[in-house]
């Protein structure tokens, strides 16, 4: 069980999308689920997309927004990171193990 | 230099009280939260939709995003995002046309159609090597789904047919027809213009392909906004090529829809208002707005019937027809005749309404008409006032002769 002191090297789930309708319509799917930490953010140059927008969820919120965002086909490309410290992309099943520790 | 020394009184001045029965042409009054949410846009927003990543431009995609949403919930379809954004209904239908339309290809179409189908189609029946079948008119329907099989040719690609002639008004069976078009493969387009938001339409549970709509008729929106709704699956190529806000290092046009239909910077603050009249005409609902026009247009129907030397087009049943009407007055010019309408505030079109066709199958190609069109603001007031000038106008005709 991960302890709300732990330093948590990977505390946002990023979503990055190769067109802006689609990250709207994420932001808009989590928006209307009550994930109101979710943000629309500049998407990192080191993410390859076409989209210059892109979705950032607060680790607490990873695993829900990746199932309404699974199920509304809008999860996009998922990375797990740090805007200070760079994105690794996880899959969503990897998504989901990571998170629910 | 006097004041008002050049105060026209045919032209309303500013805050007379004006009847406006030219509703097909464009409509007005619009629900006072269009101006609102014009002004609030262009306040406030400074974004482009897809541009950058602040609020602003956040704002302004997002807007875009809630016209497709709302246009999709209104005139059912399942997925907002085959919804791009055009500057009104021509756009849209050129989009459509240009898009699919190949060299060779044959395309099916009413009689009816407006200018908009009928000057594109030509176009590429010109510049394309398309060709182009007219389906006989069908008075009442403006053309029937019996008469498709035998136009069918082995290059018949696309129907192309309007839902309610802004001539005629007679409302095409686009269910009918779009049926029995998928009984030999066939897509088919449908032109919106004088139907959205005034008239029924169910796009998906009809079937139907591809709509092109305007933003400013029915949708009771700010000129300059329009839609085309192109079903999953069916792919057109792009009219505009350009900025599209993605895939910016790439100097090749992105795929994926809305975008790759919607180069160049959107009209915001337009699609602001159209999105207030989107939501407006759902809270009222298209049902309660079909019922008033219409009560409306039949009260002018009973009263241009009772009146000599009046010939009315079409149906006198106002449930069987678009919220409009064309008439003529013993041998008065249509112009003179809106003249005289508008010497007492009443506001018409006359002339050809830009729809040759229409005009051809109705058979006053060479006069034009008077045509009345009503909209959800129109009261009774209004419709009695018309009748009581045109049954005057009549009157004077007959006393002294055209």
């Amino acid at each position: 069980m991960r302890s709300s002191q732990t330093y948590d090297p990977m505390p946002y789930l990023l979503l990055t999308y190769d067109r802006t309708t689609e990250a709207i319509e994420a932001a808009m799917l989590l928006e209307e689920a009550g994930l109101t930490e979710a943000v629309l953010v500049p998407r990192p140059r080191s993410l390859v997309a076409g989209c210059g927008v892109a979705l950032r969820v607060p680790r607490q919120d990873a695993v829900r927004a990746a199932e309404i965002l699974l199920r509304g086909g809008r999860l996009g490309n998922p990375y797990l990171g740090d805007p200070r410290k760079g994105w690794d992309p996880v899959s969503p099943s990897e998504l989901i193990a990571a998170t629910d520790t | 230099m006097e004041t008002g020394q050049h105060d026209n009184p045919t032209v309303p001045a500013h805050g007379r009280q004006v009847i406006y029965l030219d509703n097909a042409a464009t409509s007005f009054p619009k629900p006072a939260q269009v101006a609102e949410a014009v002004s609030e846009n262009i306040a406030t927003v400074a974004g482009s939709a897809g541009r950058g990543t602040h609020t602003f431009a956040v704002a302004a995609s997002q807007l875009l995003y809630e016209v497709r949403r709302a246009m999709s919930d209104l005139l059912g379809t399942r997925e907002p995002t085959r919804w791009a954004i055009t500057f009104n209904a021509t756009d849209a239908i050129n989009m459509a046309l240009k898009g699919f339309i190949k060299p060779g290809d044959h395309v099916l179409t009413t009689s009816i159609e407006h200018n908009a189908v009928a000057r594109t189609l030509r176009y590429l029946e010109k510049n394309r090597g398309a060709t182009l079948t007219k389906l006989p008119h069908v008075p009442g329907i403006g053309a029937s789904p019996a008469d498709l099989p035998r136009f069918l040719t082995p290059k018949t690609r696309l129907l192309v047919m309007v839902h309610a002639s802004n001539v005629t008004g007679e409302i095409v069976p686009v269910r009918e027809m779009a049926a029995a078009a998928h009984a030999h493969g066939l897509p088919v387009l449908v032109d919106a213009s004088q139907s959205a938001g005034a008239l029924p339409l169910e796009i998906d549970e009809w079937g139907l392909d591809m709509v092109a709509v305007t933003g400013h008729k029915g949708l009771l929106g700010p000129q300059g906004t329009g839609a085309l709704y192109v079903r999953p699956g069916l792919e057109i190529e792009p009219l505009r090529h350009g900025g599209t806000g993605s895939f910016s290092e790439s100097d090749t046009h992105p795929d994926g829809w809305p975008e790759t239909m919607e180069s160049g910077t959107m009209n915001g603050p337009g699609c602001a208002g159209l999105l207030a009249a989107l939501r407006w005409i759902s809270a009222r609902t298209v049902a309660a707005i079909r019922s008033h026009e219409v009560q409306m247009m039949q009260y002018l129907l009973d009263a241009f019937a009772e009146i000599p030397g009046v010939e009315i087009y079409g149906t006198r049943r106002a449930d069987m027809r678009a919220g409009l009407v064309c008439i003529n007055v013993a041998d008065l010019d249509p112009a003179h005749v809106a003249h005289e309408l508008e010497q007492h505030l009443i506001l018409t079109r006359a002339g050809l309404h830009c729809a040759a066709w229409a005009h051809q199958a109705q058979h006053t190609i060479n006069r034009g008409a008077v045509r009345f069109s009503v909209g959800p603001f129109t009261s009774l007031d209004d419709v009695e006032a018309a009748a009581r000038r045109v049954a005057e106008i009549a009157r004077s005709a007959a006393t002294f002769g055209a």
